[in-house]
């Protein structure tokens, strides 16, 4: 305790004390005048430390805010580009379907179009449903939680999204899309960092999965099958909140990009399957 | 009033200036502001006492300065200057806060 009490009852300097007894036994005043030029380059001296001190630390951290600063600039950038880009692709779309219908006389063979591209996913499907809407557990969700790691538990992953939406291919689902993203047979649901990513686009929460189906059986189908199980794991287990919701119609976007760059059909020539034999998958 | 000016003087100059402070030095800006406070409020504390000594207070700012900083060179080299530097702020602390309170009554008799 000496240490605290002589920190706390003498801060000033005892020097200071002994100097003016010194200079009181000397006849002088016990102050000295503060007109003193020492006095003037020590006390510049101190404001050159504080100012130089003050320049450089703000500055210090300043790259890198400014980097980050571009950075999230140029991630908005480039997402309403994409945004944009990706309406435009749905017009142009919606424009070649029309197109393809009109100029498609024969009945049989606009109907079939129809048929690809409804089950492909290249128009967009209303009809009934449900939607769920899976979030994060309560607590987590924070950067703190984010960066501890350890409470990442309550998170929504990329593989809970994937087995979501495989029970609901395996109960009957005939349309699902993620945050109004139309999943097709090259749909990848991924994760990058600690963002959830479907086709190559991030998700912010909450995920709302929209799935059609047989307004009878599809829900049921889904609630007692393994994917009900899931849910209510995550559920119970981490808290992942949860939510269903039935409807009579719903809406389900057309897919994006469903062009393929480098695989072709076998129509065009030097492909290797040849006419009348119907191409059979290989390796599955 | 001149150590004032004198103060505020270094400041426009340091700001002005902007000289480059080399990397393996940054770290010891912090600690030496500190110091230099502490040397300041004590400095001010003597002067409404009626004590204040031009000399003590350079040899007590230069020596606050060179031991902090040496605290701190100390502990890195130790692998332990996050806490040295920790105590050093304490300390520093606990002295700027006593020395405040004392200006506080010369000047408010509070």
């Amino acid at each position: 305790m000496t240490l605290l009490t002589s920190m706390l009852q003498r801060p000033l300097d005892p020097s200071y004390a002994a100097a003016a007894d010194r200079r009181e036994a000397q006849g002088r005043p016990r102050s000295t005048s503060l007109r003193s030029p020492l006095l003037v380059i020590a006390t510049v001296l101190i404001g050159l430390l504080v100012g130089v001190a003050s320049y450089t630390l703000t500055t210090a951290n300043k790259p890198r805010s400014q980097a980050r600063a571009e950075l999230i600039e140029q991630i908005q950038d480039r997402r309403s580009q994409v945004d944009a880009m990706t309406s435009q692709a749905t017009t142009l779309q919606g424009q070649l379907t029309d197109l393809e219908t009109e100029q498609l006389g024969n009945d049989a063979l606009a109907n079939r179009t129809r048929e690809l591209a409804t089950a492909v996913g290249a128009v967009p499907l209303h009809g009934p449903g449900f939607t769920l809407t899976l979030d994060d557990a309560p607590a987590s969700g924070s950067d703190d939680a984010a960066e501890g790691g350890q409470a990442d538990e309550g998170r929504v992953l990329a593989k809970d999204l994937q087995y979501v939406t495989n029970a609901l291919w395996e109960s009957g689902a005939e349309a699902v899309s993620i945050n109004g993203k139309r999943l097709t047979a090259t749909s990848a649901i991924r994760f990058a960092g600690s963002a959830l990513v479907v086709d190559y686009r991030p998700l912010t929460r909450p995920y709302v999965v929209t799935a059609l189906g047989d307004p009878k059986r599809f829900p049921a189908a889904f609630a007692d099958g393994a994917g009900g199980t899931y849910l209510s794991t995550l559920r119970s287990t981490f808290g992942i909140r949860v939510d269903t919701e039935v409807s009579d119609d719903l809406t389900v976007p057309a897919a994006v990009g469903l062009t393929t760059r480098y695989a072709r059909s076998g129509d065009t020539g030097d492909a290797t399957p040849s006419p009348g034999t119907t191409p059979s998958p290989t390796a599955s | 009033m001149i150590p004032a000016i004198g103060l505020s003087l270094g400041i426009i100059i340091g700001l002005l200036l902007q000289p480059a402070v080399p990397v393996w030095l940054q770290p010891y800006l912090p600690i030496a502001v500190i110091a230099a406070l502490d040397a300041v409020f004590g400095a001010v504390r003597a002067i409404l006492d009626g004590i204040f000594d031009d000399k003590v207070f350079v040899i007590s700012f230069l020596s606050n300065v060179i031991v902090a900083a040496f605290i701190v060179f100390l502990g890195d080299k130790l692998g332990v200057g996050a806490q040295l530097s920790t105590g050093v702020v304490v300390v520093l602390g606990v002295r700027i806060f006593s020395n405040v309170a004392a200006i506080r009554r010369h000047l408010f008799d509070a």
